[in-house]
């Protein structure tokens, strides 16, 4: 059965999440292969992912590290 | 049942994903650097109730969620967080991407750094009321699967992909708020390309890192 590019693009996000069922992701995946259109949406929207996800990274401050050591070997268990 | 011997090992290393994310919940280092610190100090009194085996993130992030919740949403001053109403499918990639012939050569992420910088991104997280928040932090960033991210904020799984669908459109409008105003006022200074000149994180809140401490 063939599926339209609506179709896929519907089940963009359920696919980049990991959480499509093995047969749509084989549907999809077939799909990209023959579809620029579409493998570009698809790429766009994973790279945006990534954006957010590298942005939203933050690296710890030492002091919070001794913070948060303190407060466990001086708690009560 | 964990050993609570053991905590500090198995729990230090997530230490950097739960600081990030508590960044963007309470949008301020000082409340993060506090939330964190109870956050561990919760975990590690309730160790003994931890299935060894079982996914310590997820229970880190429970935690953290809860202690989040109850402690610290109240205690904020709230900037106003909209519910911008329905965006439409594919909503950032129809208006800005798409434009194969403009880019030839450059890389969507190249360009993508072009349209919005570092900080309008975390601002456009920030910005996302906590009900959507939640859940795209938890996917987006930390790459929690859907069970997972019901579990943590004990919700159906149901409402977390409902939560996902609407917060991501809504995350990618904001995005595109920041792109719009980008291309209108092209030398405004919150544009940076280079991302290297921000300043240190954990460090103060620079003129480049405009609203990170809403308190202000």
């Amino acid at each position: 059965m063939a599926h339209s590019c609506d179709d896929i693009c519907r089940d963009l996000h359920l696919y980049l999440d990991g959480e499509a069922t093995v047969t749509s992701r084989t549907v999809i995946t077939v799909h990209l292969e023959d579809c620029p259109s579409c493998a570009e949406a698809f790429h766009f929207e994973s790279q945006v992912r990534m954006v957010v996800a590298r942005c939203c990274c933050e690296p710890v401050p030492d002091s919070l590290r001794v913070r948060v050591l303190r407060a466990i070997y001086t708690a009560d268990p | 049942m964990a050993d609570q011997a053991t905590f500090a090992d198995d729990a230090l290393p997530l230490m950097s994903s739960l600081y990030s994310a508590a960044i963007r919940l309470t949008r301020n280092r000082a409340d993060a650097e506090d939330l964190v610190s109870e956050t561990y100090l919760r975990a590690y009194r309730s160790y003994g109730t931890f299935t060894e085996g079982t996914n310590l993130k997820a229970w880190m992030y429970r935690i953290l969620t809860n202690a989040y919740i109850t402690e610290y949403r109240r205690r904020q001053r709230r900037p106003a967080e909209t519910d911008l109403g329905d965006v439409e499918h594919l909503f950032l990639y129809r208006r800005l991407g798409g434009d194969t012939s403009a880019r030839l050569g450059r890389s969507v992420e190249d360009e993508l750094a072009e349209l919005f910088a570092d900080h309008e991104v975390k601002q456009a997280v920030e910005d996302l009321p906590d009900y959507y928040r939640l859940p795209v932090l938890l996917a987006d960033v930390e790459g929690f699967s859907y069970s997972e991210i019901a579990e943590i904020l004990d919700v159906p799984i149901g409402t977390v992909m409902s939560r996902l669908h609407r917060g991501r459109k809504q995350l990618h409008k904001r995005l595109y708020d920041f792109a719009e105003r980008n291309r209108l006022l092209p030398d405004a200074p919150n544009l940076q390309t280079d991302n290297s000149t921000e300043p240190p994180a954990g460090g103060a809140s620079g003129p480049d890192d405009p609203g990170r401490d809403h308190r202000s």
